[in-house]
């Protein structure tokens, strides 16, 4: 029940921080080609991670055949999650498509990848391994892994603040899609069986080869986490610190005290069975769950603050504030009410205890808000030139991927209503013995 | 040209090409490891992880009985208690049955006295148990001094026949096949008395006015045993 009320909280959070952000990307105008395109398609992506953190919710509460409605939506959402994480990094921080060929051949790739996905939905092939499940972490792990290793281990004499910069961002992206992921690495490690066993879509919906397949992506992520964490260990003992190393050393260490718990549970990384037990549910909620829900939209607003993506001005700066504001209140209540859920605290107490984070959280916000928005971080300064492809893409152009977005959005509504009135889904589900 | 091309970049100086060539060797590492023990290791028990496991329950049997006798006046209802200890409940797995037997003879020892009319009944209250179970036999009646016989299910799903399920596990049935709260509480046996009068019964110093009951109580519990 707390992952269901979580999930609607999620889907509030970033639906709401997604369309407010979209707002102040488009009036920037001081947005390189790249950036411009990658802040477009982050603004996006958590709208349409809004809209399957919601469809997830309604699914689990479905009582009739309308969970393939809700199962498709999605989805077709997470196809989106893939080919923005596919396009972004492919473009951000460094772009790996360097000319206007390079980058209509690569984003048409992804955005036919998208939509053949979508194709193999609609006659049938739904769940197969032709959709190439897990290519979302393969191309994070590769494209940002590299990028990371790449400007974190530059020769000293090499070394700036923007490299340091680039090896961050890297890494923040890398922990917003697989911070999930990091948290079972002791069970890809020790060959356990919450790891291995893990099914996304449950029974015999899927075959063996499409779990492989998925669940190489969480081991790839893995591998690149552990690289990470490694490299910023090894990097910290030598003096040259990055405030990285803060935010993935605690989904490692979470990981060691979660193999303790899921290796005592039934259930499978974040699938939880009906007879699991309870501290597993709690687990699950309190780690993956809060990853899925909060802090991916906290990483991504840090993002958009921190590396420029919004031109604050005196213009924008009430609504970036006011962003800033929603994802303190919002995160901070989720996370009391899920506390209240486990604790026995008084609901006055709690009340209380709200106020007083909350007044904290917003105090700390405009300090933090100030510094966050007063020092930029630059990606450029002192980097060979070669790394940032000067392109002239029309900001007008680049504007017209939220509506091609729109317009996916709501053919993937009504390709979600044709699969459940055509109970495609559940024949799928029959033929395959689920 | 080359300008167009990442790769060269990402490779081209030698301590950078050591390292994200070092960093994707690892990662090539990793999933081979991952395809190894997906495949290979653990390949029986991946493939057989949506097997649902098959258990036999069975139950042996002990059981507890109970004998009182009473003498019941003519046109009397006498109600007949039995509680079941605490001790048969912490020892076995469950109360699952019940058994009475009402026995009677003609005890007036005149002649032409023909049997009394017994009647028994088992009333649902004051203890928990399958009181609704379309099988339970809670009254009966006798004119011919033949035993009565009732019988309530008291453990829910019991009827002592050994019983197959699939899913789960060993101590989830046992789990499952393990309550002490079926059968607590106090039983209450109405018995009336309706006596049949000797043929004689007009001669002065004849009568029959009550007749001896004998209830015998037979508690089954049982312990369960999951393979």
């Amino acid at each position: 029940m707390e992952n269901v009320n979580l999930l609607f909280i999620g889907a509030i959070l970033s639906i709401a921080l997604g369309g407010l952000s979209l707002r102040l990307v488009r009036r920037n105008d001081k947005l390189a080609w790249n950036e411009n395109i990658a802040a477009h398609i982050l603004c996006l992506m958590f709208i349409t991670k809004g809209i399957q953190n919601a469809a997830i919710a309604y699914y689990t509460e479905a009582t009739g055949s309308e969970w393939q409605f809700w199962t498709e939506l999605a989805y077709t959402m997470d196809y989106v999650f893939s080919a923005s994480v596919l396009s972004i990094a492919l473009l951000y921080p460094i772009p790996f498509l360097r000319n206007i060929k390079q980058v209509k051949i690569g984003l048409s790739l992804v955005g036919g990848l998208m939509i053949f996905r979508i194709m193999l939905d609609v006659i049938g092939f739904n769940f197969t391994a032709l959709a190439l499940p897990g290519v979302v972490y393969y191309s994070s792990a590769i494209l940002w892994g590299s990028v990371y290793v790449k400007f974190r281990l530059m020769p000293p004499e090499k070394r700036t603040d923007s490299t340091n910069n680039i090896a961050l961002l890297s890494g923040l992206f890398i922990t917003l899609v697989l911070g999930h992921v990091w948290m079972w690495w002791p069970g890809l490690i020790l060959q356990s069986k919450y790891f291995f066993f893990f099914d996304l879509v449950g029974g015999e919906l899927t075959s063996t080869l499409w779990d492989y397949m998925w669940m190489s992506g969480y081991a790839i992520g893995i591998g690149a986490g552990l690289a990470i964490v490694s490299i910023e260990v090894y990097q910290a003992m030598k003096g040259n610190l990055n405030k990285l190393i803060y935010i993935i050393l605690p989904y490692f260490v979470l990981g060691l005290i979660g193999y303790s718990i899921y290796s005592n549970g039934t259930d499978s990384g974040f699938i939880l069975n009906e007879n699991g037990g309870k501290i597993v549910e709690l687990w699950s909620v309190f780690t993956s769950s809060l990853h899925f829900t909060i802090a991916r939209p906290i990483i991504a607003m840090y993002i958009l603050l921190k590396f420029g993506l919004f031109d604050i001005n005196e213009e924008t700066k009430p609504m970036a504030k006011m962003m800033s504001i929603i994802l303190i209140v919002v995160a901070t209540s989720a996370i009391l009410e899920l506390l209240q859920s486990v604790l026995p605290i008084n609901q006055m107490i709690s009340a209380a205890l709200l106020g007083i984070i909350i007044a904290f959280g917003i105090g700390w916000e405009e300090k933090s808000f100030h510094t966050l928005v007063n020092n930029p971080a630059d990606l450029r300064s002192g980097i060979e030139n070669k790394w940032f492809p000067i392109l002239d893409i029309p900001k007008k152009h680049i504007n017209r991927i939220d509506l091609a977005c729109l317009i996916y959005c709501l053919a993937a509504l009504l390709i979600s209503f044709v699969i459940w009135q055509m109970d495609i889904l559940l024949t799928v589900a029959i033929e395959r013995g689920a | 040209m080359a300008e167009d091309n990442i790769l060269s970049d990402l490779f081209g100086e030698s301590d950078s090409r050591k390292n994200v060539t070092i960093f994707l060797t690892f990662l090539v590492v990793i999933i081979i490891y991952h395809a190894t023990v997906f495949w290979v290791v653990l390949q029986d028990e991946i493939r057989t992880k949506f097997d649902v496991d098959s258990f036999t329950i069975e139950f042996e049997e002990t059981s507890l009985f109970s004998e009182e006798s009473r003498i019941i006046n003519n046109d009397e209802t006498a109600t007949i208690e039995f509680i079941a200890p605490n001790e048969m409940f912490d020892s076995h797995s469950g109360f699952g049955m019940l058994f009475v037997n009402v026995s009677y003879t003609e005890t007036s020892g005149e002649v032409g006295d023909t049997c009394d009319t017994v009647s028994a009944d088992l009333k649902p209250t004051g203890a928990t148990a399958d009181w609704s179970h379309g099988d339970n036999e809670l009254s009966g009646m006798s004119s011919d001094c033949e035993t009565i016989s009732l019988m309530l299910y008291v453990f829910p799903g019991y009827d002592g026949n050994s019983v197959n399920v699939s899913g789960n596990n060993q101590q989830y049935w046992m789990d499952e096949w393990k309550d002490s709260t079926h059968g607590q509480g106090t039983f209450n046996l109405e018995i009336e008395v309706d006596v049949n009068g000797p043929a004689t019964s007009f001669v002065p110093g004849v009568s029959d006015d009550n007749e001896e009951v004998t209830v015998t109580w037979e508690a089954v519990f049982f312990d369960t045993i999951v393979n």
